[in-house]
């Protein structure tokens, strides 16, 4: 029995209903659409014998093709008639099934037709091909039925990528549908490819290549507006064609592309006239200002462009937009005003956060007009530093310095509290940069210039040094900023205000405040500060250990346009939590895909190292995590507080090592840090066979992760069962590991879980081995993660150790793999394994 | 209904398609032929055809060898867009389509490094491989050293799956290569 197809129940009652009267019956749709799949469902659902024959594009030529591919044999020679009676007398009782008939000769459709109501006839016709409308003509002439199969409704649609890909979250699931207009042949591809094929994208495009000029190109306009569009300025006939073709949907008087995925085949290769051509058409067509400005910025036409994009301006009030529609009037202005109105442009996008932007529109300021080009510099210093450029901050202040230095203006008061911060943060000198944002707001206090600025800056230098009077002068720039209108202050303050609380006050709070601020983001239309929110938030979610949220949200998140220090902190919680949660192959691969976005600059290739220390820890390459632990240790700047966490990863790769992990650690002040000193001391001592001491220091050291961090809350609790049962007390130390068990298999943790079972083995506990799922292979699901880890290089210790199972077993699944696979040794055997 | 297997290769050199044949055509007693003739003297299921299809025609016989049971490997490299979007309309009818657009990736090992590597994938130790290949087991070391260097590995295990990954077939070892 075949499996119900998803979603067609309605059209599937429909047709069983036809078929019980034996009324013959046509299903009509676009390619991929899911026909066939329709056509067998009903025909098996009916019990009746089945003969099933289609047509074919290269042997259209071929009368009776069908037909002959259905009764398996050739026809009788003969006429229509002497046909249509041999089919008759064969299929008698049954069903027969004729697919494809847009690609049958007319020969075989007046057969067909001849047979309705003698015998029961199910029919598939592809929509828009040239050969469609006869063939569907002469079998509804001839009474058929027609049932037409449209795309899946979105509901169904993301049902089905769930049940394909049941890893992808519903934001994964939702912009798969999207882009594939419900086709379920296109959702699969895309749903567990991630992207379409060349072999699918030429089969797309031979769609477009079937359509006629005006309809062809009314397709690359709504591809290139992408919205709905008014049917009138493309023309009834061509919106007609592409209505037939399945390729548009028409909703009222307005027109949209159905597969959002065919529109990015349609725009790839376009001529730069054409394009420009387009989109003069579509500024034409679009009523709404702020768009029609787009469109014709890209046709080229600066004039017009600018006048709607003035007029977009006056239409909002909320800040993102008007950024945006600036940016647009900005770039195509002349004149005089010219430069205003682009520091006025370049002012609204750094609030907005929209860098890229923001460096367009300063590019077109006048060379030679000095004061201009120190406040362009002062923006350009501020969008460096976003993008984690330290060095290009500090050229961008020195020059414009270079311009204004002595004028006292304000753009050299603002330049100078721009260069306070750099002692601190690009050169990690805490005294000289403290001391620095100081006199910095000292200078804004007395000028009246850039306060919550000012204040910003040293409230953040205060909370590096971990002074408690940070939270209280960030708190107080933020509101100074909001009462300026100072929005991009407001939410850097508030962004490291919520650090601040995430690492030496309540993480609760912190959480509250990021909610709050992902809320006022969203008030004010700013999507990059949106995502930036949502980004420390998910930080705080994989800090509390809610890996689902966190993997949804990142998945949503890396998927966008995100801002290169977010999408640092976002790529190192989502590799850690991957790590946590055994998936280590998965957080390598994701951090060499996301190498190439991470910003440069040294934190985020901090932040990509940590990921790699954790990896090679939990994935049991002990030799491995400690050189890169150490690496890590070595390059880590006081500034940093996580490259303290380092300090831990090396004494666990110690520890599974049997080595000794070295003296007592100091750290900073900040809460968050306490739990180092403590976890250092706890693993020395249990390698020194303390174990009460041990247990004490570990115990402690939960205690404090518990607030911060919940990941390293459960290893320091199973590192407290252990210590206690290795220390002999048994009966004391079951409920503990019952207990951490307990934890890590509610957080999916499943490395710690491995440790925690192989601890409660050793203290008489049962427990059996992870059990993986039997797939259809002959190899076992856990002989092939073996097989690929052999691959890899590890060694049978190794990999032991990373899935937590004895070396006696891995040798005995390895021996077990290569007999069944007829090889001759392990290294056979993975090859034999691999993929090819 | 059988299901066929079918390769459709674009940007394919001669010897890239021959070697894909013979992947196809795998260890199951299956006869290869060139062109669209499906010989009348075997059952279909076994046969494998491989051929360039140029035009129209091409494609309609070699759709009707898939439609009378056999498995295809077809050289489409200069027919046209059309012919090939219609070809690959059927054979995804007809059975199991892989529509290979891209060139292959090149290996960065040359013959007798991949035929080192296949000798030791099938399960040959080094000794038996220099013997088959004719060379001194000093030798087959070195071409092995200077193959885990193309690939980029440490150990030999690595560079056999790599070498596997890339499309590098294992060679039975108690017949003789036939190059």
């Amino acid at each position: 029995m075949l499996p119900a197809p998803v979603g067609r129940q309605a059209e599937l009652d429909r047709l069983s209903a036809l078929l019980a009267d034996d009324a013959p019956v046509v299903v009509l749709g676009e390619a991929g659409v899911g026909k066939t799949t329709v056509l067998r469902a009903a025909a098996a659902g009916s019990g009746r014998a089945v003969r099933e024959g289609g047509a074919l594009s290269t042997l259209a030529w071929r009368d009776y093709l069908t037909l002959e591919r259905a009764l398996g044999r050739p026809m009788v020679v003969g006429d229509g008639t002497a046909v249509a009676a041999d089919v008759e007398q064969e299929i008698a009782d049954g069903v027969l099934l004729a697919d494809d008939l847009h690609w049958a000769g007319a020969a075989t459709v007046d057969v067909l037709g001849r047979l309705a109501g003698r015998v029961a006839v199910l029919a598939g016709i592809r929509s828009g091909d040239p050969g469609s409308a006869r063939a569907l003509d002469r079998l509804t002439s001839s009474g058929f039925a027609v049932v037409e199969l449209g795309g899946l409704d979105p509901t169904d649609a993301v049902a089905l990528v769930g049940a394909v890909r049941p890893d992808l979250g519903p934001a994964g699931r939702r912009r798969v549908a999207e882009r594939t207009g419900g086709n379920p042949l296109l959702l699969r591809e895309i749903a567990v490819t991630g992207e379409a094929s060349p072999s699918l994208r030429l089969a797309l495009a031979a769609r477009l290549r079937g359509l006629d000029a005006p309809a062809a190109e009314a397709f690359t306009l709504l591809s290139l507006a992408g919205r709905p569009v008014g049917a009138a300025a493309l023309g009834e006939q061509a919106v007609r064609s592409l209505q037939d073709a399945d390729l548009a949907v028409v909703t009222g008087d307005r027109v949209e592309v159905r597969h959002a995925l065919l529109a990015e085949i349609a725009v790839a290769d376009l001529s730069p006239d054409l394009s420009r051509a387009l989109h003069a058409r579509i500024a034409r067509a679009v009523s709404d200002a702020g768009e029609s400005a787009r469109h014709h910025a890209l046709a080229g036409e600066s004039a017009e462009a600018f006048a709607a994009a003035m007029r977009a301006v006056s239409h909002t009030t909320r800040p993102g937009e008007q950024a945006a529609h600036l940016a647009v009037a900005a770039t195509c202005a002349s004149g005089p005003e010219a430069d205003a109105l682009r520091l006025r442009a370049a002012h609204a996008l750094e609030a907005a956060h929209d860098w890229p932007a923001m460096l367009d529109v300063l590019a077109g300021l006048d060379p030679d007009d000095a004061g201009a080009q120190a406040a362009g510099h002062l923006l350009r210093a501020r969008g460096a530093w976003s993008a984690g450029d330290g060095e290009g901050t500090r050229a961008a202040v020195e020059a414009g310095l270079g311009l204004v230095a002595g004028t006292g203006n304000e753009v050299e008061v603002r330049l100078r509290i721009e260069r306070s911060r750099i002692p601190l943060f690009v050169d990690s000198d805490l005294e000289r940069g403290a001391a620095m944002a100081r006199d910095a707001l000292h200078l804004a206090e007395s000028t009246g210039v850039d306060v919550p600025r000012a204040r910003y800056f040293y409230g953040t230098a205060l909370a590096v040094l971990g002074e408690p009077e940070a939270r209280q002068t960030l708190s107080r720039a933020i509101d100074e900023a909001r009462a300026a209108g100072d929005t991009g202050t407001e939410f850097v303050a508030a962004n490291n205000l919520i650090s601040s609380h995430e690492s030496d006050g309540d993480p609760d709070v912190a959480r509250t405040l990021a909610r709050g601020f992902i809320d006022r983001a969203r008030e004010l239309g700013l999507g990059e500060w949106e995502r930036i929110m949502r980004t420390v938030l998910a930080a705080l979610d994989f800090h509390a250990g809610d890996y689902d949220r966190l993997f949804a949200e990142a998945e949503d998140l890396l998927a966008q346009n995100l801002e290169p220090r977010a999408r640092d902190q976002l790529t190192e919680a989502f590799g850690l939590a991957l790590v946590d949660c055994g998936r280590i192959d998965e957080a390598l691969r994701r951090l060499d895909a996301a190498s190439d976005d991470m910003a440069t600059d040294f934190r985020g290739r901090m932040q990509a190292q940590f990921v790699r220390v954790e990896a090679a820890l939990w994935g049991g390459r002990p030799d491995q995590a400690l050189a890169l632990a150490e690496d890590y240790l070595a390059a880590g700047p006081d500034s940093d507080l996580n490259t303290h966490f380092g300090a831990i990863s090396r004494a666990w790769a110690l520890y599974d090592l049997g080595r000794d992990p070295g003296g007592p650690v100091t750290v900073p002040p900040q809460l968050m840090l306490r739990g180092v000193p403590l976890e250092v001391d706890g693993i020395r001592h249990l390698c020194s066979g303390e174990q009460r001491h041990a247990a004490e220091k570990f115990a402690a050291a939960a205690d404090v992760w518990q607030v911060f961090h919940r990941r390293a809350e459960v290893r320091c609790r199973w590192a407290h069962g252990e210590a206690v049962r290795s220390g002999g007390d048994t009966a004391a130390a079951v409920p503990l590991l019952l207990a951490a068990e307990e934890l890590a298999a509610r957080h999916g943790m499943t490395p710690l879980l491995a440790r925690t079972q192989r601890s409660l083995r050793a203290a008489g506990v049962r427990r059996s081995a992870p059990r993986a799922r039997a797939v259809g292979s002959r190899l076992t699901d856990r002989q092939q993660v073996l097989l690929r880890l052999v691959g890899e290089g590890l060694t049978n210790g190794q990999i032991a150790t990373r899935l937590g199972v004895s070396r006696h077993t891995v040798v005995t699944q390895l021996a077990s793999a290569s007999a069944k696979l007829g090889a001759t040794g392990r290294t056979q055997a993975a090859a034999l394994a691999a993929r090819t | 209904m059988s299901d066929g297997r079918f390769v459709v290769l674009e940007h394919h050199d001669p010897g890239q398609v021959r070697r894909i044949a013979r992947q196809v055509a795998g260890s199951n007693p299956s006869v290869l032929t060139a062109g669209w003739q499906v010989p009348p003297d075997h059952s279909a299921g076994d046969v494998v055809c491989v051929g360039r299809v140029v035009d129209t025609d091409d494609a309609a016989r070699a759709v009707l060898a898939a439609v009378a049971g056999a498995d295809l490997v077809i050289d489409a490299g200069s027919a046209d867009r059309d012919v090939i979007d219609r070809l690959c309309d059927d054979l995804r009818r007809l059975g199991v389509l892989d529509h290979r657009v891209e060139p292959p990736p090149a290996i960065p090992l040359d013959d007798v490094q991949q035929d080192l590597l296949g000798l030791l994938m099938a399960g040959a130790t080094l000794g038996q491989a220099a013997r088959v290949l004719h060379l001194s087991r000093r030798t087959a070391d070195r071409r092995l050293a200077a193959s885990r260097q193309a690939l980029n590995v440490d150990s030999t295990t690595e560079a056999v799956t790599a070498a596997r990954r890339l499309g590098v077939e294992p060679i039975d070892f108690r017949s003789r290569p036939d190059s």
